[in-house]
């Protein structure tokens, strides 16, 4: 009995590994200002159900998610939060449990349904929790935007368009994906 | 002069303190902004004035009731009624009902910062005749009003700036007369409103009770008839609990030509507004 459990348990945590990749994130909202303001990009970021809690810096408008464990992250979904409020996603940052992965440029990492796709970094193994910033358009300030997509000949800055940065014979079943950059 | 001076001199210091962090919400005029969406917004709002009546001076009032609602990022709707004396010799009743459509067709925002435009539509119905020159969307007559309003938040200061114009929608119009009228169907307005986050200066939580100070310039002139008028408002608001509102405005005319009720006594108005931040999501 004991070590049926232990299998089911193992099996299930094999089938949840890549969705506890990432835990938690860091949100910069921008248009904003006032408490007011604030709470509504809280109250609609909590109201997602892969969301376990939401810390409030009021100052920086910033906001960091901890995620619920075993659950599909979705960035979309916390950009379309956001935006219902009323205010735009100016950063995300999504600490990624690298666990000794290849990562480099132009590699896809599928977390949950979505697809990571890097872009501008140094090939390596990595470890250990990384940082990884989201640089598609719609989570970015224009000003930033600009700056990262005057530097890469990248034409598919906008989450969705999955065209010319898939890698070839890289099979995607969602058009989840997102391009990141580590921090 | 010296009233010109005095709200100069508020503008500057508004000015002058900005990089600090601001407010837009302001208690006369309505910002680009939009209620967030899948949310609602109900308010209470009043206003009193002293009125001329045979001869002795009473204090009348409007007492109204709006539900402010997010049906999207770019499109809120606002229906709302109001109850009055001022038109019915010191019997409360119910004046007017009115439906208000925003629509926020430009957005560009940065950390603390945000540039916004809109465009809306107000429809009221009234039942009160026209007995002034002033038009306004409050209940006081049947109109239409459509505008646009641009709206720009820096840190702690945002300055909005509407443009308008009202058409009267009074039976009275279209009657077929072609001797002088009383009063006319048509007017310009327009309103330049600053508001400043005063506290708290650095924020610690949601509970943390915030004080803006307002100054709104309101304006309007007649077009199919010669009218205008300059009021000036200061308020101030408090937010408590990051969710309700309680506003004490002051609504005074600088200078003026139009037959108003306002050109003969200044008005208070108070209101109270609680937002539930999504209230329509499953």
């Amino acid at each position: 009995m004991k070590a049926k459990i232990f299998f089911i348990i193992a099996l299930l945590s094999l089938c949840f590994g890549s969705f506890a990749q990432i835990k938690k994130a860091s949100l910069q909202a921008s248009g904003l200002t006032c408490a007011m303001c604030a709470k509504s990009v809280y109250t609609n970021l909590t109201s997602l159900s892969f969301v376990e809690s939401v810390d409030t810096d009021l100052n920086a408008s910033s906001f960091e998610i901890k995620f619920k464990e075993g659950q599909h992250i979705d960035p979309e979904a916390i950009r379309k939060k956001v935006e219902d409020a009323g205010f735009s996603v100016s950063q995300l940052h999504l600490e990624f449990d690298a666990n000794n992965q290849k990562i480099g440029h132009d590699t896809h990492i599928k977390v949950g349904n979505s697809f990571y796709h890097f872009v501008n970094v140094k090939s390596k193994e990595y470890d250990g929790p990384i940082t990884l910033h989201v640089i598609d358009k719609e989570f970015l300030t224009t000003k930033d935007h600009k700056k990262i997509a005057g530097g890469s000949n990248l034409d598919c800055y906008n989450p969705g368009s999955l065209t010319k940065c898939v890698v070839p014979n890289h099979e995607v079943h969602s058009l989840n994906i997102y391009h990141v950059t580590i921090k | 002069m010296r009233k010109r001076n005095i709200f100069l001199g508020v503008v500057m210091i508004m000015t002058i303190q900005v990089g600090v962090s601001a407010q837009e919400l302001y208690v006369f005029s309505d910002p680009a902004s939009n209620v967030p969406a899948k949310s609602l917004s109900v308010k209470y709002g009043s206003k009193w004035m002293n009125g001329d009546m045979d001869g002795s001076v009473m204090l009348m009032s409007r007492h109204m009731a709006e539900a402010s609602i997010g049906l999207n990022k770019n499109w809120m709707i606002r229906p709302s009624v109001t109850f009055s004396d001022m038109y019915t010799n010191r019997i409360m009743k119910w004046e007017s009902a009115s439906l208000y459509a925003k629509y926020r067709f430009y957005s560009s925002d940065a950390v603390h910062r945000h540039f916004r435009a809109a465009a809306y539509v107000k429809g009221v119905k009234s039942s009160n005749n026209l007995q002034f020159e002033e038009l306004t969307a409050d209940g006081d007559q049947s109109v239409i009003q459509g505008g646009v309003i641009l709206t720009q938040l820096i840190n702690k200061l945002a300055v909005s700036s509407t443009v308008s114009l009202t058409e009267v929608l009074d039976g009275e119009r279209w009657l077929k007369y072609f001797g002088p009228r009383d009063f006319g169907y048509s007017s310009f307005n327009y309103s330049i409103s600053a508001g400043y986050l005063l506290f708290p200066k650095k924020y610690t939580s949601y509970k943390q009770t915030n004080f803006n100070l307002y100054l709104e310039l309101l304006g309007s002139r007649g077009i199919d008839r010669k009218f205008y008028f300059v009021d000036l408002a200061p308020a101030m608001q408090l937010i408590v609990n990051s969710n309700t509102k309680i506003n004490l405005g002051y609504r005074f005319q600088v200078k003026g030509s139009a037959y108003r009720m306002a050109s003969a006594a200044p008005s208070f108005s108070l209101s109270v507004e609680r937002t539930f931040f999504n209230t329509f999501r499953k």
